[in-house]
Formats: C-alpha cells, sequence, structure tokens
C-alpha cells in the first residue's frame, strides 16, 4: 500500500488510469461516469421526504430520473469519490481542514466569510450551467470526449476559455 | 442500460461504489481535489488539470472503442442541444474558476 501514502502519482499514468476506469463502467454497467447529476439526485432525495407530490408531479425531475429519485450506481459513485478522495488524502497524511486555501489567501486575503461565500455561489453557478449543458467534467469533459463526442469537446474547450477568463480576472495583476 | 454482464441490484451498488472510492483516490493523486491545481490550470501555471484529463481521454478513447469493436460496449453520446450547452458550459468554467474544485 506504499504507493498510497504518496502525495500525488504522476498525471499522465493518473490520467490513464481514469481512462481505463472509464472503460471499465463501460464494460460493467454500460454507462459513462457522472458526478454533476448526483447532487440533484440527492436534492430530489430529499424533496422526495417531505415534498412527495411536488417530486411525482415533476416533468424535469421524471425526464431525468427515469428510474425515480432512490440511491443507484451514479448516486453509489458519487458517494464514492468522498471516501475514495479521503482515504487517498489520509495515508499520504495531506488531508486537513482547510477554509481558505494558500493561493486564495495571497490575493483576497485570510478573510474566511468571504471565501465560503464566493465558494458557495461558485457551486452553485457550477451545478446550474452543469445541469443546463447536461453534464460536467466528467461526464462531458472526460467521458463524452473519450467517445469523441462533439458535445464533450464543445465543452472542454468552454469550459477552459471561459475558466481562464474568469480566473484571470480574479487574479489580475498577480504574478 | 444494465450492460453486457447484466448486473443488477446490490451487486451494482457494490460496483458503484467501488468506481467511486477508485475514482476518488485518481482524483486526489492526480491534485485534482485541490484549489491551487484548478486555479493554476485555468491562470496558466500549472497544467496538471490538462495533462490528467487529456491522459484520462486519450487511454478512454482507445479502450472504449476497442470495446465497441469488439461488441463488449456501446457508445453513449449526449447530443448537442446548441444553446443549453454554450450557455451551460460557459456558466460552469464561471463557476467552476469560483469554487476552484
Amino acid at each position: 500500500m506504499k504507493f498510497l501514502q504518496k502525495k500525488s502519482w504522476n498525471p499522465y499514468i493518473t490520467g490513464g488510469l481514469i481512462g481505463l476506469l472509464a472503460m471499465f463502467t463501460f464494460y460493467t454497467v454500460d454507462r459513462p461516469m457522472g458526478i454533476a447529476g448526483a447532487f440533484s439526485q440527492t436534492t430530489v432525495m430529499i424533496q422526495s421526504i417531505f415534498v412527495p407530490e411536488y417530486v411525482n408531479n415533476n416533468e424535469y425531475i421524471r425526464k431525468t430520473m427515469p428510474e425515480g429519485p432512490g440511491v443507484n450506481w451514479s448516486w453509489m459513485v458519487f458517494l464514492g469519490i468522498f471516501i475514495g478522495a479521503f482515504i487517498s488524502s489520509r495515508m499520504s497524511g495531506e488531508f486537513k481542514k482547510e477554509i481558505v486555501p494558500g493561493l486564495w489567501k495571497s490575493r483576497f486575503g485570510s478573510g474566511k466569510v468571504k471565501r465560503l461565500i464566493t465558494a458557495f455561489w461558485g457551486g452553485v453557478i457550477l451545478l446550474f450551467g452543469a445541469l443546463l449543458a447536461g453534464g460536467c467534467t466528467m461526464w462531458h469533459g472526460i467521458n463524452g470526449s473519450l467517445q469523441l463526442a462533439l458535445s464533450g469537446w464543445i465543452f472542454f474547450m468552454i469550459v477552459f476559455i471561459t475558466g481562464i477568463i474568469n480566473a484571470g480576472i480574479l487574479y489580475r495583476g498577480v504574478k | 442500460m444494465t450492460g453486457p454482464l447484466e448486473i443488477t441490484g446490490i451487486p451494482r451498488l457494490i460496483l458503484g461504489l467501488a468506481t467511486g472510492i477508485t475514482l476518488g483516490i485518481l482524483l486526489d493523486k492526480g491534485r485534482l481535489t485541490k484549489y491551487e491545481t484548478i486555479v493554476g490550470q485555468f491562470l496558466l501555471k500549472d497544467f496538471t488539470m490538462l495533462k490528467v484529463m487529456l491522459s484520462a481521454v486519450l487511454a478512454g478513447s482507445i479502450g472504449v472503442y476497442f470495446l465497441v469493436y469488439i461488441n463488449a460496449a456501446e457508445l453513449h453520446i449526449t447530443p448537442v442541444i446548441p444553446a443549453r450547452l454554450l450557455i451551460g458550459s460557459t456558466i460552469f468554467g464561471i463557476g467552476f474558476a469560483l469554487l476552484g474544485y
């Protein structure tokens, strides 16, 4: 298990292994991995406890979750990511409770509230975009692109362009 | 969409969990769980994210198309809905740079 204690692996090898994992899911369960969908699935799972009638009558939910809002393969992948990343960072000693990342601190100071509000709205915007585009970095960016899907490559390129522009604005004047 | 192996029920959920744990380890070892990696990429100072993603695309492309070639898998192409895709990915990129994860 010594390889799990390393802080990071060679990016090309790590990427190659993610590609092999994609191949594995196509073979075992006949579907690509996605992450963003599991967030809205979780929301619907909570909604179905408190407002089941809303969930049953909502056309968007019926369309995007034909199996219903229960726990399925995709949701277990989503759960597993947290566990896997936790195990990995604990074993390498990299795990830490961090609210303000170092790079952010160098530009915007160590204020927690500013960072938390930005991260929260960043997450809201990101998920809204993912649901609108029909996928996230995992679904479109990696699994779409590897199938040579036009939607995947368009997503990949636009996300990079807008990400570069936005980070450039956020960190303008910083060397 | 149960796949040629027709794995259903609890074994399918356990398989999903194992897949997710593996993915979580890979994302962490690929440093994609760090703010500095994501924002560093968009600031064009750290190309880790692009290296990992393009390697995944290359390896996965060869792997998945091999499976399709031997009739062991099918493609799952998401169709292009121009307005949704363009606006959605633009919004996604903006949020991604703000959140940094």
